[in-house]
């Protein structure tokens, strides 16, 4: 990121005072899971202390998004089945969304959001797994990445709520891209917005990199791993967009960056399964991610 | 060849590439899908197998481009895709899937209005 857009970023973000933060119950799992030791039971403890996410785990772990063959019952037996990564991704997801739910009424539509980011999470995840061997990230990397990828426009509607208001409608009235609109208005993009905010969270870097990256995947073509992930938030985006599932705060599609998509390594003729798989897997995962968080029936 | 979801399949349906579970051969290709089969792939957390045969249409109605419907869902389809890049082959079959999709959902919604006026 260019450090006058950064600086400028920052001192408006700043100047609001109260910088957001994540539920202490993620911090907490954070620190647990960088001992090498912990147990699966401990992990599953930690968890426990915040109820409503420690009964949203265990309800997305036996919905039909997993279609595990028996009941998982315990956060251990959770732990355990998914491994430490992938409920720790999930303990994000949730935490994410619970801490940024509904912001009264505006024109900038937060189910929408979180639906448009639900959506990229789960084609993203998708992709990965059908990817070629110039993917080596994880579907549930990739379904964490494509959740956050857009985090930095939530932080801009709530902490620097009328500018970001009047970027919105900007590009609303003059049909522009949001983030062609964000930067005329405010000087930066939810991606300047977004790396800022991921690295304040000391989320992993690979989760910074697709935020700040998922428009011009190009400027980490150099970097095998960074340029993979953000390959697959990018093309899933573009995906999402083009079938109109939730909305990224405009009703366009980006440019497509063709090396993305030839990173990836799959033909056109697998696009139809992905959006299949996608609106399936979005249906299955969303009734239990975003139903009760948003108070508000989503799907 | 297509890729499809075990919980859409059905028994009989040929198998187009091996089905592998940590390098190993459950299933290999040109065999015939069995309900045995299907149960063993789920214990195995296998959730999606290449079959023999052509992808099927997004949607089951094929629009009627002449329709005034079609023409509606046709603009709406064109504005969303306005600033991407028309000659790129994803794009392309995007924007396809993206017309069949809308026209379907179009169709639904109109027709269920019309039902309910009756």
């Amino acid at each position: 990121m260019n450090s006058e857009t950064r600086k400028k970023m920052e001192t408006t973000l700043r100047s609001v005072g109260q910088l957001p933060t994540l539920p202490v119950v993620y911090s907490r799992l954070q620190k647990v899971l960088g001992d090498p030791r912990v147990s699966a039971q401990e992990v599953g403890s930690v968890i426990e202390q915040d109820q409503s996410l420690a009964s949203k785990v265990l309800k997305i772990v036996n919905s039909a998004y997993y279609s595990f063959p028996r009941r998982i019952s315990t956060l251990s037996q959770a732990v355990v089945i998914l491994g430490f990564n992938e409920v720790k991704n999930l303990a994000l997801s949730i935490s994410v969304i619970n801490a940024f739910g509904e912001y009264g009424n505006t024109a900038f539509d937060r189910i929408a959001f979180w639906k448009h980011s639900l959506a990229v999470a789960v084609c993203a995840g998708c992709i990965a797994k059908k990817a070629g061997a110039a993917i080596s990230n994880s579907h549930e990397e990739a379904f964490v990445a494509g959740l956050l990828h857009d985090i930095g426009k939530i932080v801009e509607d709530q902490f620097m709520h009328d500018i970001f208001q009047e970027a919105f409608q900007k590009g609303q009235t003059q049909g522009m891209l949001l983030f062609e609109a964000e930067k005329a208005t405010m000087g930066f993009t939810h991606q300047e917005t977004g790396e800022f905010i991921t690295e304040l969270w000391k989320l992993p870097s690979q989760l910074v990199i697709t935020t700040s990256f998922h428009h011009s995947p190009l400027g980490k073509k150099g970097t095998t791993n960074a340029f993979a992930l953000v390959s697959l938030v990018h093309v899933a985006d573009i995906i999402v967009r083009s079938i109109g599932l939730g909305s990224g705060g405009d009703p366009f599609i980006p440019p497509l960056i063709e090396e993305c998509w030839n990173l990836i390594g799959l033909s056109t003729n697998s696009v139809e399964s992905i959006v299949t798989e996608t609106t399936r897997s979005f249906e299955e995962i969303g009734q239990f991610l975003l139903v009760d968080t948003l108070s508000k029936e989503i799907i | 060849m297509i890729l499809k979801l075990l919980d859409d399949l059905s028994e009989g349906v040929t198998i187009a590439r091996p089905v592998l579970v940590q390098g190993r051969t459950l299933l290999a290709a040109g065999a015939q899908l069995t309900s045995k089969h299907l149960k063993i792939f789920k214990a195995w957390g296998v959730n999606e197998i290449w079959i023999e045969g052509e992808p099927e249409k997004v949607s089951n109605s094929e629009p009627d481009h002449q329709s005034k419907e079609f023409k509606i869902v046709l603009e709406k389809i064109d504005k969303r895709f306005s600033k991407c890049n028309g000659n790129s082959e994803l794009i392309s079959s995007l924007k396809r899937i993206a017309i069949a999709r809308e026209y379907s959902i179009y169709k639904k919604e109109t027709d269920d209005k019309g039902e309910s006026n009756e």
